[in-house]
């Protein structure tokens, strides 16, 4: 594990709470924003603050939806659920990162002998 | 997209719930730092570390805000409505420069709304019928004819009408000019022959009664009269029961089948319309042209299109006929293009004038701003310091000269509907009623969004520069500059001299305009004032047929008028004729004994019928042989006189008398007419560049129905009407008299849109003028104050005051010189489209230029004076003082 951490590219912090939400059900802001940096073994750099910028477009998108409730520990919190569009959504763009990481493996993997001996 | 529009929906509605929403907010952070410092604290931390290591997790609250805000909202209309405030306090900061800036581009704005409301209904709107882009003229060209269109003969239009196929159907129409009795007052209308398809072309449906049926413009069917709605209202009172009622049109009793609807008003000012029942005699004629064509495109037929076949049938025409079709050519245009005619290139013309006096305008407000931005310099500086993005000062910037704009359409809006009415004021109603749609000319919805894209066009074309300049400092010098040093301002004041230069160029061209139009008109008016038409009146009489059936009687009707009238006090003489100058042209072809016209020959003359009087009574000077006598009667050998033109082109060097010569084609049946005089040019219609050659014959050989009658008078012409109306009724007093109008009005009428171009354009001048006067010397009076350090360095130096006015003055001539020499070349190219568009507009008439240059150079001259004084008086250690 190198000391500076992943920048995140641009709308990859929607689809990450999306996975999130997805696979965890129902969650507050602060419980998303663990739950990414434990899965990225704190690999992003992520300032949860951030993680409500997303929250609000998702929300406006119709791919979330959020309602006021208490946390296990008695604690009034916002959480948020995914949509059914917003599944149908993540299936997209889900397969759209998919295709578009094989593909730059394979750009990258390019060596100099594959490139003079076709 | 659904999600797209559905997230600027909530983006919209959370603008507007902006309070509630930053609560929200609030609330869920200061949820999640709870969450976070209850978990640290679970890990063991002290209260303190796990509090701060909450808040460094979660990466500044303030940003997270902000970027919350962003997402969820339009940041730019928040932005925006910031912008807004700030400039409205601006401006309240600072009340002299926003009065000077709005009313600038007001006067601006305010003229190009006049202008395009004038020009809408000219050029965008002159007509509305159904489908109206399929409505086209089918003209002809006569041999030679370069611009314009001659009239179709009938023989042709009916060959155009049964060989063609482009057309739904093909009409036509032509001038009926009718006395109207049985109703109230005899009065004169405007009544046009048109063929029975004439409606059904133009989809015109009737308000009451029917159109006319197939074969109702047949002779002896035609006794039937459709009127139009302003007819029908003024003379007969709105008359419902008006269907059937029977009234004399010229004396023959006509049955009125229907009223057409209000927006109807084709062609031209048509009052009535009726059938238009050529005789057989008249359907098989090819020499003379008179008719209108007007046809329908089928659908998904194209201009270009009809006009191939058309050509075709007119190829095949000259081949059949090629003694009368010889060099005749078929010209087709779209009904709007006819209608709009000469008209256009005026408006195209005054739309130009008026976009450089708003260009102007723009470089005034520009220069204003920039040199606001430059005394603003430290304001931006400490913006940019305090984190401010440049594109977030551009906007800033735009919006406060977008606003000005705004204010300043408001105020051009007023000044634009001031124009309007004085233009509409000034129209004499007699012409008003023959131009298509003077009625229309306000302000309207068109207008006002024009308007509205005029001002925010202008808004950001003033301040597009001073924006980016303004923008682009460097905070650090200009916070050292402290708004004196000449560094960074160096190129902001040639940018500043190089806008001057541009409004120097921009008035030059606007002033020699002016210029030569103001001298086109007057060249015109004094070609008439040859003939004083200012003691001159006239006046109309059209002879019903069925009190004036023969030409004995006709004759007898005129000779006894002009002579009651010449023994009426105040009466010089008078005479009575077909035409008067200025009235419109009679053309017609003619012929000469013994020099048959060869064919694709076009010879073609304005012809007038004239009592003898008539050269003596307008002042049409003989060159030779003699006027017309009483001698000269229906019984005495057909004489005739021509003008000069004609003579020198047909017997150079030698005398024409003796010569015979006559109208129509030499076969025709009218007699051979003996030259028995030779008389100056007389113009009789100011809209052809190149004027037609004049023949005379005399009235009593040929009396027409339809006459000018013009009196000369030794007291004011209009004193002289109740003996003009005395002297009509004494010779006949069922007769009435119409169109009573001095000569001068009745030239100053035919020349009325070149008055109105002349006139603008001399208004629109003047404010280049002042525009560009503003606009010097504010310049000037910028750099006096920034150059007042070095001025009193200079004076300290051994600088006399004279040498600082001069240092100041020369700087403003070199603009002046640069403007100059810029700008004439701009206005000759623009005199020369002045000179192609307006008859007796030169466009090499140095004069104009001359004096165009040597007024504005005086007023650049004057507006640099007034602040180089001002810096010359400087007290030298004062000006050292002044940070």
């Amino acid at each position: 594990m190198s000391d500076s951490k992943l920048d995140l590219l641009q709308g990859t912090l929607d689809l990450m709470v999306l996975q999130t939400l997805a696979a965890m059900g129902s969650l507050h802001g602060y419980g998303i924003a663990r739950r990414i940096e434990q899965v990225s073994r704190n690999e992003v750099l992520l300032n949860q603050g951030t993680i409500y910028a997303s929250l609000v477009r998702l929300q406006q998108r119709g791919w979330i939806s959020a309602e006021w409730g208490t946390s296990d520990n008695n604690r009034k919190a916002k959480f948020y659920s995914i949509t059914k569009r917003g599944r149908k959504q993540l299936t997209e763009d889900a397969a759209y990162w998919q295709r578009l990481s094989l593909v730059m493996t394979r750009v990258l993997s390019i060596t100099e002998e594959e490139e003079s001996n076709p | 997209m659904i999600a797209f529009f559905r997230q600027s929906l909530f983006r919209l509605a959370a603008f507007f719930r902006r309070a509630q929403l930053d609560q929200d907010l609030d609330a869920e952070i200061s949820s999640h730092l709870g969450l976070a410092i209850e978990e640290n604290l679970k890990l063991g931390m002290a209260s303190a570390e796990a509090r701060r290591q909450a808040l460094i997790h979660f990466g500044g609250t303030q940003q997270a805000k902000e970027q919350h805000r962003d997402a969820r909202s339009l940041p730019w209309l928040e932005i925006l409505l910031q912008d807004l405030g700030f400039a409205l306090r601006m401006f309240r900061k600072s009340p002299a420069f926003t009065a000077v800036a709005i009313l600038t581009l007001a006067l601006g704005i305010g003229a190009n709304t006049a202008v395009f409301s004038v020009s809408n209904t000219f050029l965008f709107k002159p007509i509305s019928f159904p489908e109206v882009d399929r409505l086209v003229m089918v003209m002809n060209q006569a041999p030679g004819q370069t611009e314009g269109w001659n009239l179709v003969s009938p023989a042709d239009f009916r060959d155009f009408r049964t060989q063609s196929h482009s057309f739904e159907a093909l009409a036509a129409y032509d001038w009926a000019d009718l006395n109207l009795t049985g109703v109230g007052d005899p009065m004169k209308v405007q009544g046009f022959h048109v063929t029975a398809n004439f409606f059904d072309v133009l989809r015109a449906t009737p308000l009451l009664g029917r159109t006319f049926a197939a074969g109702e413009d047949e002779p002896g069917r035609e006794h039937e009269a459709i009127l139009s709605a302003g007819l029908w209202r003024r003379q007969f009172a709105s008359d419902p029961n008006i269907v059937g009622r029977t009234v004399r049109l010229d004396g023959t009793p006509t049955q009125i089948i229907g009223v057409m609807k209000d927006d109807v008003r084709f062609p031209q000012n048509a009052e009535l319309w009726i059938p238009q029942a050529l005789s057989p005699q008249d359907k098989v004629l090819r020499n003379a042209h008179y008719l209108f064509p007007l046809g329908r495109l089928k659908p998904g037929t194209t201009l270009p299109q009809a006009q191939a076949e058309m050509r075709a049938i007119q190829d095949r025409l000259r081949v059949s006929f090629p003694q009368t079709e010889t060099g005749w050519s078929v010209l087709m245009m779209p009904l709007g293009e006819f209608i709009a005619g000469p008209g256009q290139g005026y408006m195209i013309l005054m739309l130009c004038a008026v976009a450089f006096v708003l260009l102007i305008a723009c470089a005034n407000v520009t220069n204003l701003l920039l040199a606001r931005s430059t005394v603003r310099q430290s304001e931006f500086a400490i913006r940019v310091a305090l984190g401010a993005s440049r594109s977030r000062l551009i906007r800033q910037a735009l919006v406060e000269s977008v606003l000005l704009a705004m204010g300043a359409m408001v105020v051009g809006l007023i000044l634009g509907s001031i124009w309007i009415s004085l233009i509409r004021a000034n129209m004499p109603p007699e012409v008003a009623r023959y131009i298509p749609g003077w009625d229309q000319v306000r302000l309207d919805r068109g207008v006002f969004l024009y308007t509205f894209a005029v001002a925010a066009v202008a808004g950001f074309a003033a301040g597009i520069l001073p924006a980016f300049l303004g923008s682009g400092a460097d905070p650090n010098q200009s916070l050292k500059e402290t708004g004196r040093g000449p560094g960074a301002s160096v190129s902001r004041t040639r940018l500043r001299s190089a806008f001057v230069v541009v409004e120097i160029a921009l008035s030059l061209v606007l002033l020699v305009g002016a210029g030569l139009m103001v001298k086109g008109v007057q060249t015109l008016l004094n070609l008439n004032f040859k003939f004083a038409p200012q003691s001159v009146l006239t006046f109309r009489v059209a002879l019903p047929a069925s009190r004036y059936a023969t030409p004995e009687q006709r004759s007898v009707f005129y000779s006894s008028l002009t002579e009651h009238l010449d023994h009426s006090s105040g009466v010089q003489s008078s005479s009575a004729s077909l035409q008067v100058p200025f009235s419109g042209a009679s053309s017609t072809p003619f012929s000469l004994e013994g020099r048959p016209v060869q064919p694709g020959e076009y010879q073609i003359a304005d012809y007038n019928q004239i009592s003898p009087s008539f050269f003596q009574v307008l002042h049409v000077p003989l060159i030779e042989g003699r006027e017309f006598s009483d001698r000269d009667s229906a019984d005495a050998p057909p004489v005739a006189i021509i003008s000069e033109v004609l003579s020198k082109r047909f017997w150079p060097g030698k005398s024409p008398l003796g010569h015979r010569i006559k109208s129509g084609d030499e076969n025709s049946a009218g007699p051979w007419a003996t030259i028995v005089g030779v008389v100056a040019e007389v113009n009789y219609n100011p809209w052809r560049h190149d004027l037609l050659p004049g023949i005379y014959f005399p009235l009593r050989q040929r009396p027409m129905s339809n006459a000018y009658v013009a009196v000369r008078s030794a007291v004011g012409p209009e004193a002289l009407l109740p003996a003009i109306r005395a002297a009509v009724a004494n010779v006949d007093p069922d007769q009435p008299i119409y169109d009573v109008l001095p000569l001068d009005r009745l030239v100053s009428n035919q020349l009325i849109g070149l008055s109105y171009v002349a006139v603008l354009m001399g208004v629109v001048g003047f404010m280049a003028l002042v525009l560009s006067a503003v606009g010097v010397s504010g310049v000037m009076a910028f750099s006096v104050a920034q150059r007042k350090h070095e001025t009193g360095i200079r004076m300290a130096l051994g600088a006399r005051p004279q040498d600082v006015l001069r240092m100041f003055v020369m700087n403003g001539l070199k603009l002046l010189a640069l403007g100059v020499i810029i700008g004439l070349p701009m206005a000759f190219a623009f005199a020369r489209l002045l000179s192609s568009l307006l008859f007796g507009v030169h466009s090499n008439d140095f004069v104009s230029f001359f004096g165009g240059a040597l007024l504005l150079g005086l007023v650049v001259v004057l507006a640099c004076y007034i602040p180089a004084r001002a810096a010359a008086r400087v007290d030298p250690i004062i000006a050292l003082r002044y940070e």
